[in-house]
């Protein structure tokens, strides 16, 4: 039988000791070990492989997540739009996918008519733009969707949550005119930033051009590259270039976050697409009274939302910020006695918006303490004698510092602050 | 006796007699960057310290600690593993060991599994292997040549790679390092004792 030998090799002792410390971290952080010890989420294979399916812990965290897109999306001048599942097989001739794609589609039968289930989220949204006539007036158009798609995969490649057949992309599709081409580039690299940042990444950009095999004029190439390219110079962002890496269809710059690990991960991706607008015959009038054809630009902030999740879980080990944190506060009573007082308190928690569970059990204080810490709750709400007296409640924050005693609204409003702040 | 003309890095020209090795010639112009140098680019392409030059070329050494250094080192160390593996294990077949982003990894065909006390032995084997610092050497065979050399060691898997080669490939290239011998491209560290720090990380799953 065959049996392969792992094993690596480096320059100095040093450097080595430092990459294996690095590995054995890795492994302790491993989404897939903590996703099962926090309880957020399953594969299973009587369900099939690369498919997630989301606890309540992890359903949670993603709500807070795809929550911050749609209200950030909203601020920033896109249209959220819901698109479909599954799409009849002749659209997907004519976008082309059946042709560039179809070996990493899935498909079914509906009225003895093949239709395509959706690897990318893009022709719902022609048929969006092309449902009436436009104006240049209406331009730029953000169309935002938080898509689910399915792309097949080899069974041996698949990762948990960082690689998947079923995943949610934070997709948007945006229509402008060649003027507006490079203030929306900009918006999207402020956008990517901004996430970046609240997220607590850092990042790397690199633009992607013209690849061997591809489409289009040289005009429209050089006209979308350079589009790209001074959008991210205007930034003043820095930038590696990859030649010839593009998509056939375009040039695109590609964001890679920085684990705490130092690992990098693609997360955005801002693509020009030159075919799309042809093949479904987009077309705006121009102030000039004449048909034009809009510009496209495919982008992606966090990139797969449940991949984003997995490089969350092992970036922060699962100790999560407060702000995203599926679990807040956890109330533990040391007695019986105090349960009626932990209601109350839970009850005022959970109607200031709180995120906060209850362990009342009958077990020991020290018990209920380590399983908290064990689950990385950000903060550990003991109730004893003290508290119900004094009518307020002792936080033990995650990392072990203790607030001493505060009322319940102080607490609340410390929560809120640092919510306020994405900590 | 017919002349070549190298550039080295920083621009340098220098005339060398042809047939000298890239060693040779990167020695006379810088003999410290040949300290940690474990290969070699000739005109962009890697070759090992111990290539001759014919042609007018451009030249640069290869430093273990550069991306494709570490490249070159830890497929060297692919081999001084298979050369322990086969040292210690009976019967055990050879097939591929290519380096991989942060190390390399060997398949091999072998009826027992391999235990974690089994990886350490290979390592101390290995670690002696390095201390014994044999060097590289490469040769070039005909393809039959090289077939009948791996039929004869019963090496099954590197006849069928042999074999695979495309038709127009006539000769094959060896490297050996002691007693192992194995069809690669190259290129190769001098020798093994350049091998400053490995480590054998687990087995996988067989298959």
């Amino acid at each position: 039988m065959l049996q392969r030998i792992y094993g690596t090799g480096f320059a100095t002792p040093e450097e080595m000791a430092e990459y294996i410390a690095l590995v054995e971290e890795a492994k302790k952080r491993d989404h897939r070990k903590l996703g099962r010890e926090l309880d957020l989420f399953q594969v299973n294979e009587e369900a099939g492989p690369g498919l997630i399916i989301f606890h309540p812990k992890g359903a949670l965290l993603r709500t807070i997540i795809e929550d911050w897109e749609k209200k950030e999306h909203l601020k920033r001048g896109y249209d959220i739009v819901m698109g479909l599942q599954i799409l009849k097989g002749e659209l997907w001739k004519k976008s082309g996918h059946f042709d560039h794609y179809k070996d990493n589609m899935y498909f079914t039968e509906v009225d003895e008519q093949i239709y395509g289930i959706k690897p990318m989220n893009c022709l719902a949204h022609m048929l969006i733009y092309k449902s009436k006539i436009r104006s240049y007036r209406d331009l730029p158009l953000r169309y935002f969707e938080l898509g689910t798609v399915h792309r097949h995969e080899k069974t041996g490649v698949l990762h948990g949550l960082m690689r998947a057949r079923q995943f949610t992309q934070d997709d948007a599709h945006i229509l402008c005119t060649p003027d507006q081409l490079n203030e929306e580039i900009r918006a999207i690299a402020d956008f990517v930033a901004y996430a970046m940042d609240i997220f607590g990444f850092e990042y790397e950009v690199e633009l992607s051009t013209r690849p061997e095999n591809s489409i289009g004029t040289e005009e429209d190439w050089n006209l979308a590259t350079t589009a790209l390219e001074q959008a991210l110079k205007d930034n003043k962002m820095i930038y590696d270039v990859n030649e010839g890496d593009g998509a056939f269809y375009g040039p695109k710059i590609d964001f890679k976050l920085k684990d705490a690990l130092g690992r990098k991960w693609q997360c955005a991706t801002i693509q020009c697409d030159f075919t799309l607008p042809e093949r479904f015959d987009l077309s705006y009038v121009g102030p000039d009274g004449e048909k034009h054809r809009p510009v496209m630009l495919h982008r992606v902030i966090l990139g797969a939302i449940e991949r984003f999740m997995g490089v969350l879980i092992e970036h922060y080990a699962g100790a999560f910020p407060l702000w995203m944190s599926p679990v807040q506060a956890a109330i533990l009573t040391v007695t019986d006695n105090h349960i009626p007082y932990g209601e109350k308190v839970y009850k005022e928690l959970v109607d200031a918006g709180v995120r906060v569970e209850r362990d009342f059990r009958n077990e020991k204080l020290g018990y209920k303490i380590r399983e908290g810490q064990m689950q990385k709750t950000p903060y550990l709400l003991v109730i004893g004698e003290r508290e119900v007296e004094s009518g307020t409640v002792s936080p033990r924050q995650r990392g072990g510092k203790n607030l001493g005693a505060v009322d319940v609204k102080e607490f609340i409003d410390i929560v809120k602050e640092k919510c306020s702040n994405y900590e | 006796m017919k002349e070549i003309k190298v550039r080295l890095p920083g621009g340098t020209e220098a005339r060398h007699p042809s047939g000298k090795t890239v060693k040779e010639i990167l020695s006379s112009w810088n003999d410290g960057a040949l300290k940690s140098a474990v290969a070699a680019k000739i005109n962009g392409s890697l070759v090992d310290l111990s290539f001759s030059v014919h042609e007018d070329s451009s030249i640069e050494p290869v430093d273990i600690s550069s991306k494709d250094g570490l490249e070159v080192v830890r497929h060297s160390i692919s081999h001084v593993m298979a050369q322990a593996v086969q040292d210690i294990f009976d019967g055990v077949k050879v097939t591929i060991g290519p380096s991989i982003e942060d190390g390399f990894y060997y398949d091999f065909d072998y009826a027992e599994t391999f235990t974690p006390e089994d990886l350490e032995k290979i390592e101390k084997r290995m670690q002696k292997i390095v201390s014994a610092d044999h060097p590289f050497e490469r040769r070039v065979v005909s393809r039959d040549e090289a077939r009948a050399l791996f039929e004869e060691k019963g090496e099954s898997y590197k006849v069928e790679l042999i074999n695979d080669l495309p038709e127009e490939v006539k000769e094959v290239s060896l490297y050996s390092q002691g007693e192992f011998v194995d069809p690669c491209r190259g290129p190769h560290i001098p020798s093994t004792g350049m091998i400053k720090a490995f480590k054998l990380l687990n087995v996988a799953g067989a298959y």
